[in-house]
């Protein structure tokens, strides 16, 4: 999962970037207004923290603008201002949700990750491909009742492919998701961790979970 | 006498006793202008008859004698009729009109009545034959080489029953009209304080969540406007300061917990997973950073309200050099010019004496150099200068810095302000807060004056003491 942090206390946004990065997730950071949502407009985000007093262009104006571009990426607000008026307000403008400073940091992941699974539909943290188990909260992997160790990367590759399960994702696009948007983008690589994950997946077993579509890229489903 | 303390009670006695004593007083008036118009008929009457008696008198053989004609017929001849009249010469009555009855009937002036005397004839208020009321002209004329009195009489016991009549009347109407006066009188002051308590009632509904209420000024009567006016002024000020009020305490929450945020997080991100010894050391110390931050943001938002409260007013003052102050200030400021490369120069008088808190005013100088080194370009400098113009010290201290745009120039003294894209610099967002209090509270001012991108100049004007 990539997400974008638009924070202009430099320092905080570099131990969320940290805390995020070492829980497996892609992070992009924006020290201002306008920045963010230059970022958020042209790039691929699963979800976004957002302060709103920000340089430039500040957190609600930001927000607004997105949703009137039609950009629904799910946009978690930070805030030191906790009057409800204001919560209330960010919430009215298309925040998912509002998230007060000072914060717990776990329990900001978890609103993370549950925006995300909501804005995926799949609200539930278990999400289930025949006999492939795989918990985004707990971030373990089961096939056939037995359990299966990823790596963070290929941990991540899965999860994305089990949130779009049924659709075909392109390279790039995995690329995107799991990549900050410095890495230097290759897509041979995502050929590389299908490659592992298949082995740790689908070796031993009859029905082959995921499928490469030649020239689109790949779909994680029960059945050709 | 609370009463009396009530605009309503006041409003309603002014009413009633004025209208009162008005209507009372035109009442003598009328009462006695009328009784002496009645009685100045009579008279005239009289006098009328008296001149008609003077031609009636006639010279017989050296007697004078008096010609009954028709003309004094009538009701002279009936007796006690109420018109009577007696000529009488040299004490003996000549004639007198058989109403008399009597012909040796005196009048007897009546001491409490009006009488009235002038040239020869002599009128007079006197009881009649028949007891009643009359009034009595008595007039002493020389004819035929003789002296004649003649008397006239008419009785007005008439004319005195509806003097009576109309006082009663007057008193009736008047009480009348005073019960009605005051029953309007308290209508009149019930009404006209309706504005009031219309307006007292609007003022009962602004509370300090509906500051921005205003009393609109065209709906209140003229009287009342002038209030509207100086009331809506007050909840101006009251909600600018309250406004300030606010966006400092949500300024200073918000500095206070975003170092919080950062160490919350800090320390829940170190706590994520076990680390090594280095990774602990370099939280622990960024942590302390922070602290350190967070520490100096409240030593200057407490340094502030105490300046607030007004404790420096009230604190010693003392006769301070101030170019002490700026060169104190600058030594301090060293340290930080150095680290950027900046020179500082200063060139100022031998001295500037003002009554002064020589610390607190070092430090409102401090703040303003520092500003002027953080705000500046490496390698720039800073030129402080100290003069005197009439009976002010002039400080100085110009920059060669980034300048401050016109919108800028007026918040840059407001708390928590930071210039520009500066949040992240150093600093409380304080420290030209603190300065600009110590300065007012020494009855000095500070102003700023800035070209954009070329630098700015902090001017600090001071009241200079005889040395």
């Amino acid at each position: 999962m990539k997400i974008l942090i638009v924070e202009d206390e430099r320092e905080l946004a570099g131990i969320l970037k940290k805390g995020f990065e070492e829980l497996g997730f892609a992070v992009d950071l924006s020290f201002d207004g306008e920045d963010g949502l230059f970022m958020a407009e042209n790039y691929l985000y699963d979800a976004m923290l957002l302060d709103i007093m920000l340089p430039k262009v500040d957190g609600i104006s930001v927000l607004a603008e997105l949703r009137k571009k039609k950009i629904d990426v799910p946009v978690l607000m930070l805030t030191a201002k906790a009057e409800i008026r204001d919560r209330i307000h960010g919430l009215e403008k298309g925040a998912d949700d509002y998230i007060p400073k000072p914060f717990d940091f776990e329990e900001l992941v978890a609103r993370v990750r549950s925006a995300i699974r909501r804005n995926k539909g799949t609200p539930s943290p278990e999400i289930v491909i025949d006999d492939l188990v795989l918990n985004t909260s707990a971030r373990s992997v089961s096939r056939a009742g037995k359990a299966v160790s990823l790596s963070v990367k290929e941990f991540n590759l899965l999860e994305y492919l089990a949130m779009h399960k049924d659709r075909v994702i392109s390279r790039a696009e995995l690329t995107e998701h799991i990549y900050d948007s410095e890495f230097d983008l290759d897509s041979n690589i995502i050929d590389v961790y299908i490659n592992y994950l298949r082995n740790k997946i689908d070796k031993g077993f009859e029905k082959k979970l995921i499928h490469t579509v030649r020239g689109a890229g790949y779909v994680l489903r029960m059945s050709e | 006498m609370r009463m009396f303390q009530s605009i309503k009670a006041r409003l309603f006695i002014f009413i009633f006793v004025s209208i009162s004593a008005l209507l009372i007083g035109s009442g003598f008036f009328v009462y006695n202008e009328v009784k002496s118009m009645l009685v100045a008929s009579v008279d005239e009457g009289l006098h009328s008859d008296i001149q008609i008696f003077t031609g009636l008198l006639n010279e017989n053989k050296g007697k004078i004698e008096f010609e009954l004609s028709e003309v004094v017929s009538g009701d002279y001849a009936i007796p006690r009729s109420g018109h009577y009249y007696k000529i009488m010469s040299s004490g003996k009555v000549i004639a007198s009109s058989p109403s008399l009855v009597d012909p040796g009937f005196e009048f007897i002036a009546n001491n409490d009545s009006s009488s009235l005397t002038d040239h020869n004839h002599d009128a007079f208020t006197s009881i009649g034959p028949a007891g009643e009321l009359v009034r009595v002209m008595k007039q002493d004329i020389r004819i035929f080489d003789s002296a004649v009195t003649l008397i006239a009489a008419r009785s007005i016991a008439e004319s005195r029953a509806m003097m009576h009549r109309f006082r009663i009347f007057l008193i009736i109407a008047i009480l009348a009209s005073m019960s009605i006066i005051a029953l309007s009188g308290l209508i009149i002051a019930q009404h006209g304080l309706k504005p009031l308590r219309d307006f007292v009632s609007k003022v009962k509904n602004i509370s300090h969540k509906t500051l921005g209420m205003r009393i609109k000024k065209e709906e209140q009567s003229s009287e009342l406007r002038e209030l509207t006016q100086s009331f809506n002024a007050m909840l101006d000020r009251l909600q600018r300061s309250f406004e300030a009020e606010k966006r400092i305490v949500s300024d200073a929450s918000h500095e206070l917990k975003t170092p919080i945020a950062v160490i919350r997080s800090r320390c829940d991100v170190l706590l994520q997973k076990s680390r090594t010894a280095a990774e602990y050391v370099d939280g622990l110390h960024s942590i302390r950073s922070v602290l350190i931050r967070m520490g100096e943001v409240i030593k200057d938002m407490l340094a502030l309200a105490q300046l607030d409260s007004g404790s420096l007013e009230s604190a010693g003052f003392s006769k301070v050099n101030i170019v002490d102050c700026i060169k104190n200030a600058a030594e301090l400021a060293q340290p930080i010019a150095e680290k950027k490369n900046i020179n500082l120069v200063i060139k100022t008088e031998k001295y500037l004496w003002v009554n002064a808190q020589r610390d607190r005013l070092t430090e409102a100088f401090l703040n303003i150099i520092g500003n002027s080194i953080q705000y500046n370009q490496d390698s720039g400098s800073v030129i402080i200068s100290a003069s005197h113009s009439d009976s002010n010290a002039i400080v100085r201290v110009k920059d060669t810095g980034m300048g401050i745009n016109t919108d800028e120039k007026e918040r840059i003294f407001d708390r928590f302000y930071r210039g520009g894209s500066s949040r992240n610099l150093e600093g409380t967002g304080l420290g030209l807060s603190i300065s600009k209090s110590v300065i007012d509270a020494h009855d000095g001012s500070v102003t700023v004056e800035s070209e954009y991108g070329k630098g700015s100049e902090f001017i600090i004007t001071l009241p200079l003491i005889a040395d």
